[in-house]
């Protein structure tokens, strides 16, 4: 792997970080932004597509800053697990993905997906902010974009304008909870 | 006309007067009862019409419904017969008993659909039929009263089920499920067990208490006893059919011993339960019970007698269903002892015929089917016991409504005393060519005369049998017509054998329902707390768990 | 176009009734008209498989039927609302979810479908409701990642192994999607039932299932195939026994609808997993009525599950109890018979296992359908309407096959 890619790949994991250990506007922001940039580093032979989910992850990481609590919320008490969860999830994936993985894409790209789908995922199924939620499905949108775009299908250019259309949408939807009213 | 559209015509009969009684009703036209009476006799007569104009099995090949299940109507002798079951009794019922016009539209469309299940061509077909025909009632039923459900709705469920799935895996098997064109060894000993269960559950032939007997603790009888009348033939139907497809003998010898032991022990049973009554309704509960289980035996005997034998039961069960509701319930000691007698099976009732055939038939088959024999004579000599302690029993328990119908009665009596003058021409014109139709019958085997049943071991006629005992009854009943009649006894007289078997099924059940797991374990079998936990979603437990099915795939 | 129509449509459709909610007749006149467009389109102008549109979208057969059959369902469930009801909400929320389900639909991947996922459960868990976002996004949320990685596994390589654990996060992501077990969202009993992760189970489940299936089969191969089956099997009876048992013996009238939906999921998956065509075409029939039959009556019961009106059990109530039961002339007629012909055709003691659960189903049916009360006007409307529709699922399943290509 070139030093690019390795940038990549760790700008990649530094969003997903920040994703995982922040609980306020600014942090998660920065992980969704650190997220697309990296991804769309490796994505750096299909300019289409790293120019899309790049364009549509930083848009939504600019959505995020509208609302939620304020600040960075960055690694607040009690958020062990939460770092270890990160440190794992780096090894496991770069192992995964420059490994035991054959395709689809090069090397860097698996590694950012996999960070992407299990950092998000691990976000998502642990947090009770909604803003986090939100957060964590964008950057899977944005992985899923770019597993689309790495195996090339014919239909892979309407898969990732639909994540990059997803991840700006999933950054439009607000933070504040709504009410229920009716059955 | 796409040919054998006739077939559909009593179907159809009943079906239109339930759809015209419920238009009527609903526009304040009460026409409900005489019109449903009506289409049930005049479906009656369009079957014989049919029947004996077509001078020969009739089909009529319909749309294919489902992979292995065409909708088919067959008319030959077994439906012919078996169609007679359902619709004989019922028009009796719908013509006596008072109804609304929901409820008689309700009937009428049951009565087509049992009558459908008879008619049917494959046992998929007759599933279909069958299960719409326990639906209907179901719900005529719990919107009567909701009590004394809770075994027949299992019972038929649990039958249709079995039906269904023996059907799918004799068309798997066989390539179909039409009964005449399966061929001989497609009907396999696990295939037919299946077809033995629906039959025994969906009928009732069951050693405890039944869902037929059930029927009768509810407070009015009119649904209940269409229910007996319109169901009870249709597990019987599919337990002759399976000769047919068994190319005149079930898969195995010991199946029928099998089923022949548990027919002699449902009559038994049935004797038992009868003869230790709390009430009079109680004792009529079991006497279709007790002819089932002789029915039973009859049919695994496995000969042209038994198979004969089997029919006429089945016949003079469905008469007897049609009779004992519309008994009325008065105190009359001559009327109960006539009818107490009918019920027995005394000379020249069919319902003596029915039985002295059968045990005739396993008399005549020898070795251990003869014991059974004897069993079945034990079981009706039970039930005369039970039928004389009859007499002295209160009518009905506490919350039973009084019914009946004098002239629905003598009109379903008569039928059962004809039946039993003229025993032969029913065994030669409707039994014996269902036998025929399934098993080979040798000639000489099994016939009837005007009045005489005649058989290998010779001739006899329940009128020959019955003059004689009449006389005997008569004189006794002139030189006492001044004495003071037997009434009701203020405490119920005990029964010959106590019965202490008979809440076990009960106990069992609570006693499943109390079972609780012991304390020190009950955190292991939590659902809640293990919903909980899914729901929570840790992703922890999510990830231990993908990785447990992860390792399991790839072993 | 036909498959962009199919599903821009009922978008439109869905953000017209939501921008002219303050007009509830004029809402529901313009989505309810966009809606019927939107239907008609899929019947009549999808592409057939092997022509994917310009946009590398196709609608292939099983799928699109059971978008249709979704749209019916929609329609009816709107049109026969309970007079508390936000019928415009109702609407909204539905044209949308239909709208998502043609993208699912037409989706040319399994990647894509994912996309679609994230961004309908993102949508339906922001709906006002009661549980928190994060709550009802986490079960949809896990199924998009395992979509993810079942799809990364697919491209990985040539070993078994990527392909067994492929099917396993598939298979998985399904379950995941339509909230069953072992990804069982929380559930509050008072939550709105737009809001209600009943919503996946018995609305947006269905058609989400069969369209993933048609996206999985076809890349299973030979060491794919047996994983994806007998996860299928295993977790549809998991699915039958937990949901006959829990509608039988749970606390709460709503838990016990859950639970019926998870019983009739769980015939639904063991259809599928066992991979012949009476099974798929039972799945079809199970999802089916799930959509015409038990979600619409789910529906029409709020009133009673509520406390806003009274429990009863009149013959209407028997009839439904018998229907939601699968008795014959129902629903469940057709479906026992092509499962227990599948079953026996594939393993015969699964078609025991299988009898059994549909024996202890009878516990439940009861129960439920007293909980739809004395249905009047409308509500009574509409459960003759379901029965209708049992009863044709029942005897005359050819319609609904045919319409789903089976």
């Amino acid at each position: 792997m070139t030093v690019l890619a390795i940038a990549a790949v760790v700008i990649a994991w530094l969003g997903g970080a920040f994703l995982v250990l922040s609980d306020a506007r600014r942090g998660v922001a920065l992980g969704v932004a650190l997220y697309a940039i990296g991804l769309a580093a490796t994505l750096y032979n299909i300019p289409p597509a790293a120019l899309a989910l790049g364009l549509a992850g930083l848009g939504a990481a600019a959505l995020r800053l509208r609302d939620g609590p304020p600040r960075w919320g960055t690694l607040p008490p009690g958020s062990t697990p939460r770092l270890l969860l990160c440190v794992v999830s780096g090894v496991l994936a770069a192992f995964a993905g420059a490994s035991i993985l054959a395709g689809p894409g090069p090397a860097p790209v698996r590694i950012v997906i996999l960070l992407g789908g299990a950092m998000g995922a691990a976000r998502l199924l642990s947090t009770l902010r909604r803003e986090a939620a939100l957060a964590s499905t964008t950057v899977m949108t944005l992985a899923l974009g770019a597993a689309a775009a790495v195996a090339g299908d014919r239909a892979a250019p309407t898969v990732v304008a639909a994540a990059a259309l997803a991840a700006v949408l999933l950054g439009v939807l607000p933070a504040a909870e709504t009410k229920a009213r009716g059955a | 006309m796409p040919p054998g559209l006739q077939l559909a015509l009593p179907a159809l009969v009943l079906g239109g007067a339930a759809l015209v009684v419920w238009f009527a009703g609903a526009g304040g036209l009460r026409i409900g009862r005489p019109l449903v009476a009506a289409s049930a006799w005049l479906a009656l007569a369009s079957l014989c019409l049919v029947w004996f104009a077509a001078r020969g099995s009739v089909e009529l090949a319909g749309p294919q419904l489902l992979p292995g299940a065409r909708f088919t109507l067959r008319l030959d002798a077994v439906s012919f017969a078996f169609g007679l079951c359902v619709l004989l009794p019922a028009a009796l019922l719908l013509t006596f008993q008072r109804r609304g016009w929901r409820e008689s539209g309700a009937a009428a469309l049951t009565t087509a659909a049992a009558l459908l299940a008879t008619l049917a061509g494959g046992i998929l077909t007759t599933s279909l039929f069958w299960g719409t025909a326990a639906t209907l009632l179901l719900v005529q039923l719990r919107a009567d009263h909701e009590r004394a459900t809770e075994v027949y709705w299992p019972a038929l469920v649990g039958g249709w089920l079995a039906l269904v799935w023996a059907g799918v895996a004799l068309d798997i098997t066989s390539g179909t499920a039409v009964y005449t064109a399966v061929p001989v060894t497609a009907m396999t000993s696990a295939i037919f067990l299946l077809v033995a269960a629906a039959a025994l559950l969906g009928s009732g032939l069951l050693p405890w208490r039944p869902w037929t007997s059930e029927m009768w603790d509810r407070p009015r009888l009119y649904v209940g006893s269409l229910a007996v009348a319109v169901l009870f033939p249709i597990g019987f139907y599919l337990l002759v059919r399976a000769y047919a497809a068994g190319g005149g003998r079930w898969p195995s010898p010991w199946l029928n011993a099998t089923l022949a032991v548990a027919g002699a022990l449902v009559a038994l049973a049935a004797a038992a339960r009868a003869q230790a009554a709390p009430t009079r309704r109680a004792f009529l509960a079991e006497a279709v019970p007790g002819l089932g289980g002789f029915a039973l035996l009859a049919f695994a005997l496995g000969t042209p007698t038994g198979i004969t034998a089997g029919v006429l039961t089945v016949l003079t069960a469905s008469v007897l269903a049609a009779l004992l509701p519309l008994l009325p319930e008065t105190g009359s000691p001559l009327l109960a002892a006539i009818l107490v007698v009918l019920v027995a099976g005394a000379p020249p009732a069919a319902t003596f015929g029915a039985r002295a055939l059968t045990v005739e038939a396993g008399i005549e088959v020898g070795d251990g089917w003869a014991f059974l024999g004897v069993a079945a004579a034990l079981a009706w000599l039970l039930t005369f016991a039970g039928g004389a302690r009859a007499l002295r029993l209160p009518v009905r328990g506490r919350g039973g409504e009084p019914g009946g119908s004098a002239a629905g009665a003598g009109l379903a009596a008569g039928i059962l005393l004809a039946g039993g003058a003229g025993l032969g021409v029913v065994i030669s014109r409707i039994c014996v060519p269902a036998t025929a139709e399934v098993i080979g019958v040798p000639p000489g085997s099994i016939g009837g005369g005007s009045a005489a049943v005649l058989t290998t071991a010779g001739a006899w006629a329940a009128v020959a049998l019955g003059l004689p005992l009449l006389l005997l009854a008569v004189v006794p009943a002139l030189a006492g017509r001044r004495a003071p009649a037997a009434g009701v006894a203020a405490d119920s007289p005990p029964p010959l054998l106590t019965a202490p078997w008979t809440d076990r099924p009960a106990r069992f059940g609570r006693r499943l329902a109390a079972l609780r797991v012991p304390d020190e374990y009950r955190s292991l079998f939590n659902p809640r707390a293990i919903e909980a936990a899914m729901g929570r979603g840790q992703p922890l437990l999510w990830a231990l768990l993908l990785i447990a099915l992860a390792v399991a795939v790839n072993r | 176009m036909g498959p962009e129509l199919a599903l821009g449509l009922p978008a439109a459709g869905a953000v017209l009734a939501a921008v002219l909610r303050r007009r509830p007749a004029l809402a529901l006149l313009c989505g309810g008209l966009l809606g019927l467009a939107g239907a008609l389109m899929m019947a009549l102008l999808a592409y057939p498989a092997a022509q994917a549109s310009l946009l590398g979208l196709s609608l292939p057969a099983a799928p699109r039927g059971l978008l249709l059959v979704s749209a019916l369902a929609l329609g009816l469930v709107v049109a026969l609302a309970p007079p508390q009801a936000d019928r415009v909400g109702l609407l909204a929320a539905g044209l949308a979810g239909l709208a998502g389900l043609a993208a699912v639909a037409a989706a040319p991947d399994v990647l894509a479908v994912g996309v679609v996922v994230a961004l309908l459960a993102a949508g339906h868990a922001a709906l006002p409701g009661r549980l928190p976002f994060p709550t009802r996004m986490r079960a949809p949320g896990l199924a998009v990642a395992l979509l993810l990685a079942g799809a990364l596994l697919q491209h990985a390589g040539d070993a078994p192994v990527f392909a067994r654990l492929s099917a396993l996060a598939l298979v998985l992501a399904l379950v995941a999607a339509a909230g069953l077990v072992p990804f069982l969202p929380e559930l509050d009993p008072a939550e709105p039932a737009s809001a209600s992760p009943v919503a996946w189970t018995g609305f947006f489940g269905p058609a989400l299932a069969v369209a993933l299936v048609a996206r999985i089969q076809p890349g299973l191969g030979n060491d794919g195939a047996p994983v994806y089956g007998a996860l299928l099997v295993g977790l549809g009876v998991l699915n039958l026994a937990w949901g006959t048992l829990g509608a039988w013996l749970g606390e709460g009238d709503v838990a016990a609808w859950r639970y019926s939906f998870l019983a009739d999921w769980g015939l639904a998956l063991v259809g599928l997993g066992v991979l012949v065509p009476d099974g798929q075409a039972a799945a079809y029939l199970v999802l089916a009525s799930v959509l015409l039959v038990r979600f619409p009556l789910y529906l029409w019961a709020r009133p009673v599950l509520l406390g806003r009106a009274q429990p009863a059990m009149g013959p209407s109530n028997v009839l439904l109890a018998a229907a939601l039961a699968g008795a014959a002339p129902f629903a469940g007629f057709s479906v026992r018979v092509l499962l227990l012909r599948a079953a026996t055709e594939v393993y015969w003691p699964l078609a025991l296992v299988l009898g059994l659960g549909m024996l202890v189903w009878l516990a439940h049916s009861f129960r439920l359908a007293r909980t739809l009360g004395a249905p009047r006007g409308r509500a009574a409307v509409g459960v003759v309407l379901a029965l209708g529709f049992s009863v044709l699922l029942g005897v005359a399943p050819a319609t609904f096959l045919t319409l789903g290509g089976l």
